[in-house]
């Protein structure tokens, strides 16, 4: 039997979870069929989750693609058939990409090894400057910084997932939330985890809690790292401190639970738990567009 | 007068790396710089001072900075108990990468001479 879960007609990091919960009581080689039919609409994070979810299955999932030409023909520009068709069997009518998109950043690329990080930069580094310089406003020393939260995310995957991810970078107009362009970064992968990554460490203590959301604390708040080496446990703290400068989001998910730093725009709450399981680390970071007050 | 030699930090990582990266971006490639420049400083006499320079890097992240600037400096204190290399070509974003990785280990960047625009390392 084919278990079908239903893709939200909006898909973001929140709606997100409205595919995990019934994916969650799935066996992982169970059949499954995503049905994107309806779907009109796809963040980075949301297009990046599903090759994550395909990524965690014994069994190849299928999934149906949006019946809508446009919002099919945005996912192909943002390359994420490119990557589904090796892992999806893939259901109804797949447009070619011909065209490129202009507030695709970075199309949807795999992230395996640190050469992988080096070819990300390069590619942003060329987009970048006219992106949040221009349309964000943001001033020119923001593009090295973004640059540099962009490589830190990206080498999570290198570093802890012992397994590849996704990196998406897009640009659009959040006029529900925000009203002002936003600048997101999507890093997700389906690796070990953030709990299993800092549980690996040579002589870790143990406490009295110890959970997805501990772990995630301990990552992004403290730095901790799996690693002895002091140096080590850097990057996603630094990145949370950038993200802060820029009145930025920076959220990342890792087992059942969710990180968020979050800013005066934003109603998340700083620490969900008891979240539905799903593997690896899902990292979102959201830079707004700078007014003037 | 003072000994100096120079390393173009742009140059170490062509060579040592790829001739095709331009950024200080991972780990692994910032062992490697570091592995190249400490192969460097061991074939230098004593008394010579050696000058890195940063000016064509284009963005170095928290782990080059760590590996090339914070593990060089501790390198070097360990084996001469005294600086013998001095940072140049700093960038803004440069500068806020290392004080980053130096306060981890007890250390803070201090400016060595104000018209070369150099700094040093040294512990809080």
């Amino acid at each position: 039997m084919t278990t079908v879960i239903t893709v939200p007609p909006s898909l973001d990091d929140a709606t997100f979870e409205q595919i995990l919960d019934p994916l969650s009581r799935l066996a992982p080689d169970d059949k499954l069929l995503l049905d994107a039919r309806h779907a009109r609409w796809a963040s980075p994070y949301g297009l990046t989750g599903l090759l994550t979810i395909a990524q965690t299955r014994l069994t190849k999932p299928s999934l149906a693609v949006p019946e809508s030409d446009e919002t099919a023909s945005y996912w192909a520009r943002t390359a994420f058939f490119r990557h589904a068709a090796d892992l999806f069997d893939l259901k109804g009518s797949v447009p070619r990409s011909r065209q490129n998109e202009s507030s695709v950043l970075l199309e949807i690329t795999p992230v395996v090894g640190s050469e992988d990080v080096h070819a990300v930069v390069d590619k942003v580094q060329q987009k970048a400057q006219a992106i949040l310089v221009n349309e964000l406003k943001l001033d020119a020393a923001a593009t090295m910084r973004f640059t540099m939260a962009l490589s830190e995310t990206c080498q999570n995957i290198v570093e802890h997932a012992q397994r590849g991810g996704w990196v998406a970078v897009q640009t659009y107009r959040w006029q529900k939330r925000l009203g002002r362009r936003v600048v997101v970064i999507a890093v997700c992968d389906a690796g070990i985890g953030f709990r299993a990554s800092l549980e690996s460490a040579p002589g870790r203590p143990r406490s009295d809690r110890w959970d997805d959301g501990m772990a995630l604390e301990e990552a992004v708040m403290r730095g901790v790292s799996r690693f002895r080496d002091s140096g080590r446990g850097q990057g996603l703290a630094g990145v949370r401190r950038f993200i802060a400068k820029w009145d930025g989001k920076f959220a990342v998910r890792s087992g059942t639970a969710r990180l968020a730093i979050v800013p005066t725009w934003d109603e998340d709450v700083p620490l969900t738990e008891n979240l539905p399981p799903f593997p690896g680390a899902q990292i979102q970071v959201t830079i707004p567009e700078r007014v003037d007050r | 007068m003072m000994m100096k030699q120079h390393i173009d930090v742009s140059d170490v990582l062509r060579q040592a790396v790829s001739e095709s990266y331009s950024h200080l971006v991972t780990r692994p490639t910032g062992v490697a710089v570091r592995a190249y420049i400490e192969a460097r400083l061991r074939s230098t006499e004593d008394g010579v001072v050696t000058v890195i320079d940063f000016s064509r890097v284009g963005m170095m992240d928290f782990s080059c900075a760590d590996e090339i600037v914070a593990k060089l400096v501790l390198q070097q204190q360990e084996l001469t108990g005294t600086p013998r290399v001095v940072f140049s070509g700093l960038s803004e974003i440069h500068l806020e990468a290392i004080d980053v990785v130096l306060e981890r280990h007890g250390m803070s960047l201090v400016s060595h001479e104000a018209d070369t625009n150099s700094y040093v390392a040294v512990a809080h």
